[in-house]
């Protein structure tokens, strides 16, 4: 039937027209949404995340709690003078014969959480029990993150033999579970600070590594880097400023759930006894002391606040850090409303 | 009465951005075995009418108004012992009921006339004034006004009215509405590929509408998918039947999704940009094969999409959709020979042609709007080169275009533009040519818009 | 079905440069450390005689060249030797032997109660997404991921051994077989299978959750397939694609959950021993279990794939 009419023309219809005249009325095709960049988009979003908010408030507490519950000072330089802390977190406090408490003291309100094995002031050392696991959390998150993202980078990046041999160590590194590793690292480095941020940061970035290079294998094949290579950028000039910035979102996503799976792992290794050195209020070497006191049973009281605020403290952290991470997540992935699934096409 | 007709009917997505009409107080009907097109831009409202004729609306979309009503005796037939208590027999409500109580009581609800009537000339005009049978008690079912004022359940869908009879998909629970997807009316999605699930067989996705409307057993369901496969023009149609949709061409998983859907030999296929993601050569193929087999299985067609040539190819009517409303009705000759809306016209000027002598394809400038924030007036106007200030002001209603009076479902053809109710100063002034047969010389015959006497 | 056996191939022989990273790695983190056990050794005997120290080193080869260190040590592994435990003489692959069924026990039984919470409760959120049901399940997940599972052994049984009693501190000396140990496994797994549920609840829910905006949903329910067909036929099926492969991930999850949950519960296993190996420097017993940790999750990720190309049927042809 279409073969059998003619052909139709059409004129008269002139767009120019259009372009041309007046606007009819002060409607406007972009009146609604103005380009917004995808970053400030995700911070709108992010900050509009109840729970993200919430999270983001807890984390800043403690971290605050930890910073200025006792002065820091380094090389004998007070660098921060403030004490918050009611009591001083390694004083034995039975040992001033003023003091009314002994070891696993109850909760008073002197000593909301009691004291703990050695008769010292558990709230003071839960506020202060973050310095270490909080700090390393970021530091190790730092360091594994950059040399992940440059490590993948270059993988992807060049490809052939080179992503291949650096891809083989990155699934050799995914064989073994993160915290098996950091615990074979601190048994042979023996137990302390640095020695914790190196256990989790020499295996930590694999996650990274693995996480850039399928982004960047992806963004590889926008126009705008056949572009800038065709313009004759350097290949490091292509990689870190055409091609990283834009393989971001899913390594900060990553990056903010790993502090909360660090912290956990350092409270982890220094429940096993292997973390900090026995004593230190770190949160979970606080927590491996108490656990002789349940193996020993029933039978006269119990010191559940040595187990349970130490732990809370630590759950607490790292649920807020999730919230956190779980917002990033939202606010950088989600799809962009306004365009909902109406029309064909 | 048609096999389906949709009155009314409006569709809201709600979003952040606020909410969205994205089809608006739109009415249609498709006689059996017609061939019915629905045309527009990404965004008029095309696909979501179609869900919304199958109730597959889902969140954040919401179906807010409207009568979607399904008339075949068959299927009325079998829902009816199904749902025995479901049943409204108008001639029943006519005996027991005062149409001018019911109008009464109303005007005290507030309704106007043309909440009765659908008829846009009784806006503003209370029940009780109408004139005499300008509505009848099948409006006062069919517009949820009996529903409202308790005559009758609110979930009573099969209307009988002496020997007419039809479902209100709208008031359906949604069991019956499940027995009719796939069985009464099918449906064709845009992309084949997409649409069929990658981890089951072909043939296993043909086959299971079968098994769960026709009760077949997998043998039986198996010969028939088989048949289908083959009918549809997939050669080796038995080894076929266990591939994986992976396995398939484009074009091939495309005439499976066909089979597919006329697998339980519906009343109505709806076709949803059917061959939008296949190139030109399939694309011809499978438009002609499903011409033919919608001749073969007797089957009424809705048919969505952007091109104007597919419509052309296929269709008997046709429906020009923008920005969720009916800008213009027509049967297809006639809207290709003698367009009446300025969109239609757009539309037809930017189809690029073999042979074309002009400088440049007119398209039409802009992209569709926003539909969270509409224009004023004509929602085309900030698009339409012929647009007047009248047109940002005054809203035009789908009017017959010979006399200017509010088209109703009975009007030949429909269109939404000023020109027709002699709102506008300057006019409309595009020609359309024909350029003589395939064949002959060039001679141009040049139609005024307005002319209207034009056949193909 | 060729295709999958081509598969099947080419994944195992990718694993063998893999088996070969781990047992480098396990190697290179002992022995690329300062000081070795028998340094520990005189740390504990002072008196020991130099003539004695030299004696043990070389019986354990501690005095060869770094690359022969390791082939010896690699060529025993290969045979189930590792050596004896320094303190004791006591064969490791004996001790291995020995502490591998409880912990497998407790594995499983964490896997299980992963699955059998997660799944469910993953479909349920995706099917009632941004509804209550839904709220409250990834509360819940969200406290699953973010307990730390040794508070969590501790608070339960501060609770349920010390406050309800209804289960002993330590788990008595019965054997595995006993039908009473299904009892005594369900504090220890409780613990080491909720990070792995949480985790399964929530990959499952956007698994789920990103399957059903997909055009074969619509599809499925326009042939007027019921709801509960749509999502337990077609759905699920996509959704538990991607759920696979995340499974060896999640025995790397419970394998590094055990070290910790059998110290808290003195559960006679693997972990435990791991930890009293490290904390007594036991590099034999350390090395075997790590690349034993590192084998194991090998392997689990090379039936997560399998299981994912019988799965999918797009992937067999690759």
């Amino acid at each position: 039937m279409a073969t059998e009419r003619g052909r139709i023309q059409i004129s008269g219809f002139d767009p120019d027209r259009v372009t041309e005249r007046e606007s009819l009325s002060d409607w406007s095709d972009d009146s609604s949404t103005e380009t917004m960049s995808r970053w400030k988009r995700a911070g709108v979003r992010f900050v509009h995340n109840y729970s993200a908010m919430f999270g983001v408030l807890i984390v800043v507490l403690m971290s605050l709690a930890a910073i200025f519950a006792r002065p820091i000072s380094i090389e004998g330089f007070t660098v921060q003078p403030f004490s918050l802390a009611p009591y001083d977190p390694e004083t034995i406090l039975y040992l001033d014969p003023s003091s009314d408490v002994g070891i696993y003291s109850a909760p008073t309100p002197d000593h909301p959480m009691g004291t703990d094995q050695n008769g010292r002031d558990l709230f003071s050392r839960v506020l202060i029990g973050g310095r270490y696991s909080i700090s390393i959390g970021f530091i190790v998150v730092g360091l594994t993150a950059s040399f992940g993202m440059v490590y993948g980078a270059i993988a992807g990046y060049y490809g052939g033999w080179v992503d291949e041999i650096l891809m083989r160590i990155v699934d050799t590194i995914f064989a073994f579970p993160g915290l098996v590793l950091a615990l074979v690292i601190v048994t042979m480095l023996g137990k302390g600070y640095w020695e914790l941020i190196l256990a989790f940061s020499l295996f930590g970035w694999a996650g990274y590594a693995r996480i850039i290079r399928g982004e960047i294998l992806q963004v590889k094949q926008q126009e705008y880097v056949t572009a800038a290579k065709a313009l004759g950028a350097g290949d490091f000039s292509v990689i870190f400023r055409h091609i990283v910035p834009n393989a971001m979102a899913p390594l900060i996503v990553q990056a903010s759930l790993s502090i909360g799976t660090v912290v956990i792992g350092v409270a982890a290794l220094g429940f096993l006894g292997l973390g900090m050195p026995p004593g230190t209020a770190e949160w979970g070497t606080m927590l491996d002391s108490t656990r002789q006191t349940l193996i020993q049973g029933p039978g006269g009281s119990i010191p559940w606040w040595a187990t349970v605020y130490p732990g809370g403290a630590i759950f607490l952290f790292v649920m807020s850090m999730n919230m956190i991470g779980d917002g990033v997540n939202d606010a950088l992935d989600a799809q962009e409303v306004g365009n909902v699934r109406q029309g064909g096409g | 009465m048609s096999l389906i007709e949709v009155e009314g009917l409006s569709v809201e997505f709600y979003t952040q951005g606020g909410t969205v009409t994205a089809v608006d107080d739109l009415s249609y009907h498709i006689e059996p075995g017609e061939k019915f097109g629905v045309v527009g831009e990404s965004g008029a409202g095309k696909s979501v009418t179609a869900l919304s004729l199958m109730r597959l609306i889902d969140d954040p979309g919401r179906i807010v108004s409207g009568s979607i009503r399904f008339s075949d005796a068959e299927t009325t037939r079998r829902l009816e012992d199904q749902y025995p208590n479901k049943t409204v027999d108008v001639q029943t409500l006519r005996a027991e009921h005062d149409l001018d109580e019911i109008a009464r009581r109303l005007e005290q609800q507030g309704c106007d006339g043309s909440d009765l009537t659908g008829n846009d000339r009784h806006f503003d005009v209370a029940p009780t004034e109408l004139p005499a049978g300008a509505f009848d008690m099948q409006d006062v079912v069919n517009r949820g006004h009996a529903a409202d004022l308790g005559i009758i359940e609110d979930d009573d869908f099969i209307v009988h009215d002496g020997s007419e009879q039809y479902l209100e998909l709208l008031r359906a629970p949604e069991a019956a509405v499940r027995s009719l997807r796939g069985n009464d009316i099918a449906m064709i999605f845009q992309d084949a590929q997409t649409a069929l699930n990658p981890v089951y067989t072909v043939g296993e996705q043909i086959a299971e509408p079968m098994r769960h409307h026709l009760d077949y057993s997998d043998e039986e369901a198996k010969e028939r998918t088989i048949q289908l496969l083959d009918e549809v023009g997939i050669p080796e149609a038995e080894t076929r039947y266990s591939d994986y949709p992976h396995e398939f061409s484009g074009g091939m998983q495309q005439r499976a999704v066909i089979a597919m859907a006329l697998s339980c030999d519906p009343d109505l296929l709806i076709a949803d940009e059917p061959t939008t993601a296949l190139d030109v050569t399939i694309e011809a193929q499978i438009l002609e094969q499903l011409e033919e087999l919608a001749d073969e299985f007797d089957v009424a067609i809705q048919l969505v999409t952007h091109d104007l040539g597919v419509i052309a190819e296929v269709c008997d009517r046709v429906m020009v959709m923008y920005a969720g409303k009916p800008v213009e009705k027509a049967p297809v000759e006639e809207l290709y020979y003698d367009p009446k809306h300025p969109y239609t016209v757009g539309l037809m000027s930017s189809i690029p042609r073999v042979g074309d002598d002009r400088d440049r394809l007119m398209t039409i400038p802009g992209t569709m709007p926003d539909l969270v924030e509409l224009p004023p007036g004509c929602s085309f106007h900030p698009r339409c080169p012929y647009a007047e200030e009248s047109c940002a002001e005054k809203e035009p209603a789908l009017v017959d275009p010979e006399t200017g009076e509010v088209a109703t479902e009975s009007s030949r053809r429909g269109a939404a533009c000023l020109e027709y109710t002699g709102d506008l100063e300057e006019g409309l002034d595009y020609e359309v040519q024909v350029a003589g047969e395939p064949g002959d010389g060039p001679d141009p015959s040049s139609v005024q818009p307005n002319g209207g006497d034009v056949d193909g | 079905m060729s295709g999958l056996r081509r598969f099947v191939l080419k994944r195992l022989l990718l694993t063998i440069p893999i088996l070969w990273g781990v047992s480098v790695i396990t190697f290179g983190l002992v022995y690329l450390t300062p000081g070795d056990p028998i340094d520990i050794m005189v740390g504990l005997d002072p008196d020991m005689s130099p003539t004695r120290e030299a004696t043990l080193r070389a019986k354990h080869g501690f005095d060869e060249p770094v690359w022969k260190q390791y082939w010896l040590w690699i060529s025993d592994a290969a045979t189930g030797d590792f050596g004896e435990v320094i303190q004791t003489g006591r064969p490791v692959s004996d001790l291995i032997i020995d502490r591998l069924p409880p912990t497998i026990a407790l594995g499983l039984f964490g896997w299980v109660f992963g699955l059998v919470i997660a799944i469910p409760t993953g479909i349920y959120a995706a099917v009632k997404k941004d509804q209550l049901g839904d709220t409250v399940s990834r509360f819940i997940a969200l406290f699953g991921i973010s307990v730390p599972n040794f508070w969590l052994g501790l608070m339960l049984i501060l609770v349920g051994a010390l406050q309800l009693g209804w289960w002993p501190v330590l788990p008595p000396r019965v054997p595995l077989t006993d039908p009473e140990m299904l009892w005594y496994l369900v504090l220890p797994g409780l613990t080491i299978g909720s990070a792995s549920a949480a985790t399964l609840m929530r990959i499952m829910r956007s698994s789920m959750a990103e399957e059903m905006n997909k055009d074969y949903v619509t599809a499925a329910r326009a042939k007027g397939l019921p709801e509960r067909t749509v999502i337990l036929k077609h759905v699920l099926r996509n959704s538990l694609i991607s759920v696979t492969t995340v499974a060896a991930f999640l025995t790397a999850n419970i394998l590094a959950g055990s070290v910790v949950v059998e110290t808290v519960f003195s559960w006679p296993g693997l972990g435990r021993e791991f930890i009293q190996a490290a904390t007594a420097r036991e590099v034999n017993v350390i090395m075997a279990i790590t690349l034993f940790i590192g084998a194991a999750i090998i392997i689990m990720n090379l039936v997560a794939d399998i299981v994912y190309a019988v799965l999918d049927p797009r992937i067999r042809y690759d």
